[in-house]
C-alpha cells in the first residue's frame, strides 16, 4: 500500500516535472498517423519536446477555442480524444461515430463535427453534454470540413462522390450539394465568409465558390516545371488574415503554392518534405507549418520571405497540425 | 464558356433538388448506423455482371482458386459507392449477375446500357457478339481478361477494358527489370493459350526495353508438382547459360507457384509469381486506397483482387459519366447523362470526351482512344507487400507517363 503511495507521487512529480518542461510557448502540436504519437514542437527553438501516445491512426486535430484542450481523431480507434494540453494527459473522448477523420469546431466554441470517413457521415456534437445532436448524411468519404466564421453555414467535402455538401448550422440541413474536380480534400472559407475554397487532389485544382450563390467564381490549376501534372495535388489550404494570400499545399509535387487571393495568380512555389499534405500558420500568421507525409517531417516556411527557415523530424506520416500560443 | 455554362446548369439542377436529399437524424445512438433512403426522383440505370465459369484445370491447389465472388464483390461496392453520389445527383444504378447466356439472361441484357463480361479468353468473343446481338448499343467492359489482341478487336462496338493489358503489366516488369539492372531473362509458360498470350506481351517487353532472353520453356502440366517441386524445378530451370531473373507465364496456377527458392539459379521470379504485377493488390492504401479496401474487407471477408478492381473501376466510370452532360451529341443540352443513358452516350463520354476517373491510384485515369484500354498504374507486389507502383521514374512518355505501360496505339484495327 505505502509502497503503491509511493510510487503514485513519484509519478505525480515526474508528471509536474514534465508539464514544467514542456510549458514553453508557444507549441506546434503534430499527429503521426503510422506512429499513433502526437509530436509537440517547441516553437521557440523548432525542437520536439515530447512524442505522446495517442490513440489508433490519429489525424485531424484542432484546437479548443481557449486552447487550454485539443480534440484529436483517433481513426481506428473509433474516438475523438481530448488531450488536456497543460499536463500532456488525455483526459476523455467524444462520441464521434466510427472512423472519425477530420474535425471542425464551430465558432460558438461548444459544437463540434466530425467527418465519419467509412460511413459516408457528417456527426454533430455538442462538447460541454458529450452528445451526438445530429448524424448527416453525406457522400462517400467525407473528408474536408469547414464553418464559415459567422457559423452559419458548413461545408463538408466527400472524396469519393466529388461533392461539397452545404450545411445549415442551425437546422443541420443539407441545403446543396455542388460537383468539384475529383476527390475532393480540404475547404476553408475566406476571412469575410464571401468564398469558399476547396482543393480536389486527383483532379489537381483549386475551386472557389461564391458562399451565396454556391457557384463556382474560379478554378485555380497548377503547374510546376519539371513535375508531371498527376503529381500536383492539392490538398491542404489555409487562407491569409490579413494580407492577400493563401498557401496550397501540393502533396507528392513536395511544394507549396503561394497564391495572391486578389489576382488568383500564383506567386511562388516553395519547395518542402515529400508528400506535403496540411498547413497551421503560428498566432502572428508570420510563419507556415507543414505536414510532410512521406519525408516524417514539418517545414517551417517564413511567411515574408515565402522560405523554408527550418525543418523539423517528427514521427512517421505526420498528418494533422495545429500551433498553441495561448 | 461552355464549361461554365455547363456547370451552372448542374449546380441550378442541384439546387433545385437538394432540399429533397436533407437527412437528420436527431440524438442518434453512438454507433448505430444510419443508412439514406432517397425520397427523390432517381433514374435508374440498369448493370449486367456477366460471369462465365472458368474450368479448374486438375490439380489447381486449392488455395490458389480464384474464389467464387471475384469480380462481382468489387462490382457491388462500386454500385454502393455510386449509389450514394447518385443519390444527391438523382440517379442510381442496378446490377444483375448472369452465370450464362440463357433466356433470363436475353431479358437483362436487352435492359441494361451497361454489360460487364468476365469470361475466360476462350469465350471472350462469342461472349462480347451474343451481348451485342442482344443489344447492339451496350457498352461492353472487359473486367477480367488481359489478353492484347482482344484490344485491337470489335473497333466498331462500344468495348472498354478495365483489366490491364498483359501488355501493361510486362511493361511494369520490363520497367523494374531496367531499373534493378537485371537483364538477361528466362521465360517460362504453361500449356493454356492465356499463358502463351501473357508469354507474347512479355516478349515484346523484352525486344522493347532491350532485354535478352535466355531460353524459352514450356512446362508441361502432366504430374501435380507440390510432392516434388525440391528436385523438378531444378532440372526444368536449368540451361546452357546463366539468367538474372525468370518470367513465368502461368494464368492457370499450375507450376509458377513452386519456382520461388527451387530454381537451378535463385534469381527473382515475376510474372505469375513472386514478383507480381497487379492492377490492384490489398496492401495499396496511399490515396484512401485504404478506405475502400476496408469497407471491402467488412463486407465480403475478404481482401480485394485486381478483378474486383477492374470491375470497382468499371462501375465508377459508368457512375462518373452518368453525373456529368455528354459534350459530344448533346452540344446544345446541358442535362445530365443519367436522364437519357444509352450505352453508346456513356462510350462517347469516356473515350472520346476523355472523361477522368479518379479511383484510389493517385491520378486520373481515362480510356485510351485506341485500345478503349484504362490507363493506370501497376502494382508491383509479392505476397506481403507493394513494392511500388509503376510506371518507375525515368521512363518518360511524351504525352502520358502511363503510357509507357501497355500498348498506346492510336488505332484500334490494325494487327499488335
Amino acid at each position: 500500500m505505502r509502497t503503491r503511495f509511493l510510487v503514485t507521487g513519484i509519478s505525480l512529480l515526474s508528471l509536474w516535472v514534465t508539464s514544467l518542461s514542456v510549458s514553453a510557448m508557444p507549441r506546434a502540436y503534430v499527429t503521426n498517423e503510422k506512429d499513433n504519437t502526437l509530436s509537440v514542437i517547441d516553437m521557440n527553438t523548432f525542437e520536439v519536446t515530447d512524442t505522446l501516445d495517442i490513440g489508433e491512426r490519429p489525424r485531424g486535430f484542432i484546437l479548443s477555442a481557449d486552447q487550454s484542450h485539443a480534440y484529436i481523431c483517433a481513426s481506428d480507434s473509433d474516438r475523438i480524444q481530448i488531450i488536456d494540453l497543460d499536463t500532456h494527459t488525455i483526459v476523455g473522448d467524444l462520441p464521434s461515430g466510427e472512423d472519425p477523420e477530420t474535425i471542425a469546431l464551430h465558432p460558438n466554441g461548444t459544437t463540434i463535427y466530425t467527418a465519419n470517413e467509412d460511413d459516408a457521415l457528417l456527426t454533430v456534437i455538442d462538447i460541454p453534454s458529450s452528445q451526438v445532436i445530429a448524424q448527416i448524411d453525406v457522400g462517400v468519404e467525407p473528408e474536408g470540413l469547414a464553418v464559415s466564421h459567422d457559423g452559419r453555414m458548413m461545408v463538408v467535402t466527400s472524396e469519393t462522390t466529388n461533392m461539397v455538401h452545404w450545411i445549415d448550422t442551425n437546422t443541420h440541413e443539407n441545403i446543396a450539394n455542388s460537383l468539384v474536380d475529383a476527390r475532393p480534400r480540404d475547404a476553408h472559407f475566406t476571412a469575410d465568409d464571401k468564398h469558399l475554397w476547396v482543393s480536389s487532389e486527383i483532379g489537381g485544382t483549386v475551386t472557389i465558390f461564391d458562399t451565396q450563390t454556391k457557384q463556382k467564381a474560379h478554378t485555380l490549376s497548377f503547374d510546376v516545371k519539371g513535375v508531371y501534372r498527376d503529381k500536383i495535388q492539392p490538398v491542404g489550404i489555409l487562407l491569409m488574415r490579413d494580407s492577400p494570400y493563401a498557401f496550397v499545399a501540393l502533396g507528392p509535387a513536395n511544394r507549396v503554392a503561394v497564391v495572391n487571393t486578389n489576382t488568383f495568380e500564383i506567386e511562388k512555389y516553395i519547395v518542402v518534405g515529400r508528400r506535403v499534405w496540411q498547413l497551421a500558420f503560428n498566432q502572428d500568421q508570420s510563419l507556415l507549418l507543414t505536414t510532410n507525409g512521406v519525408s516524417g517531417d514539418v517545414s517551417v516556411i517564413n511567411t515574408e520571405t515565402l522560405n523554408v527557415e527550418k525543418t523539423v523530424k517528427v514521427g512517421r506520416y505526420p498528418w494533422g497540425i495545429a500551433v498553441k500560443w495561448k | 464558356m461552355k464549361k461554365a455554362k455547363v456547370w451552372i446548369g448542374i449546380s441550378t439542377l442541384l439546387l433545385s433538388v437538394s432540399a429533397l436529399h436533407a437527412h437528420v437524424h436527431a440524438q442518434i445512438q453512438s454507433g448505430s448506423k444510419y443508412k439514406g433512403q432517397a425520397e427523390a426522383q432517381q433514374n435508374t440505370t440498369n448493370m449486367v455482371y456477366l460471369k462465365l465459369k472458368r474450368p479448374t484445370p486438375a490439380g489447381t491447389p486449392s488455395y490458389l482458386i480464384s474464389p467464387t465472388d471475384e469480380g462481382i464483390a468489387g462490382a457491388e461496392i462500386g454500385i454502393e459507392d455510386a449509389n450514394i453520389t447518385g443519390k444527391f445527383l438523382g440517379y442510381s444504378l442496378t446490377l444483375a449477375h448472369i452465370n450464362a447466356l440463357d433466356s433470363a439472361a436475353t431479358d437483362a441484357i436487352t435492359h441494361a446500357p451497361v454489360v460487364l463480361i468476365d469470361s475466360p479468353d476462350a469465350q471472350y468473343q462469342e461472349a462480347v457478339r451474343s451481348v451485342v446481338s442482344i443489344n447492339p448499343s451496350a457498352l461492353v467492359v472487359n473486367v477480367a481478361s488481359g489478353k492484347d489482341t482482344f484490344r485491337r478487336m470489335h473497333c466498331e462496338l462500344n468495348v472498354l477494358h478495365t483489366y490491364p493489358s498483359y501488355q501493361m503489366k510486362t511493361d511494369a516488369l520490363g520497367q523494374w527489370l531496367r531499373t534493378k539492372r537485371l537483364s538477361s531473362v528466362l521465360t517460362l509458360r504453361g500449356a493454356h493459350e492465356s499463358d502463351e498470350a501473357y508469354l507474347d506481351a512479355f516478349l515484346r517487353t523484352a525486344k522493347k526495353f532491350k532485354l535478352n532472353i535466355v531460353e524459352k520453356k514450356t512446362w508441361q502440366a502432366s504430374f501435380d508438382l507440390r510432392r516434388s517441386a525440391f528436385s523438378e524445378i531444378p532440372l526444368f530451370t536449368r540451361t546452357k547459360k546463366p539468367y538474372d531473373a525468370i518470367f513465368a507465364a502461368d494464368t492457370q496456377s499450375q507450376y509458377a507457384y513452386s519456382l520461388p527458392f527451387n530454381t537451378h539459379l535463385i534469381v527473382p521470379i515475376m510474372g505469375s509469381a513472386g514478383l507480381k504485377p497487379l492492377g490492384w493488390h490489398f496492401t495499396h492504401e496511399q490515396w484512401g486506397a485504404r478506405q475502400l479496401q476496408n469497407r471491402f474487407k467488412d463486407k465480403f471477408s475478404r481482401t480485394m483482387n485486381e478483378v474486383d478492381f477492374a470491375a470497382y473501376a468499371a462501375i465508377i466510370a459508368i457512375s462518373t459519366a452518368l453525373q456529368r452532360s455528354d459534350s459530344s451529341d448533346f452540344k446544345n443540352n446541358d442535362s445530365q447523362m443519367h436522364e437519357s443513358v444509352t450505352g453508346t452516350r456513356l462510350f462517347n463520354a469516356l473515350v472520346e470526351g476523355q472523361l477522368s476517373i479518379a479511383a484510389y491510384k493517385g491520378r486520373q485515369l481515362t480510356f485510351r482512344k485506341g485500345t478503349r484500354q484504362l490507363r493506370q498504374p501497376m502494382a508491383l507486389a509479392h505476397e506481403e507487400a507493394l513494392v511500388t507502383h509503376a510506371p518507375l521514374s525515368g521512363f518518360l512518355h511524351q504525352l502520358d507517363e502511363l503510357d509507357t505501360l501497355g500498348d498506346a496505339t492510336t488505332t484500334c484495327k490494325d494487327a499488335l
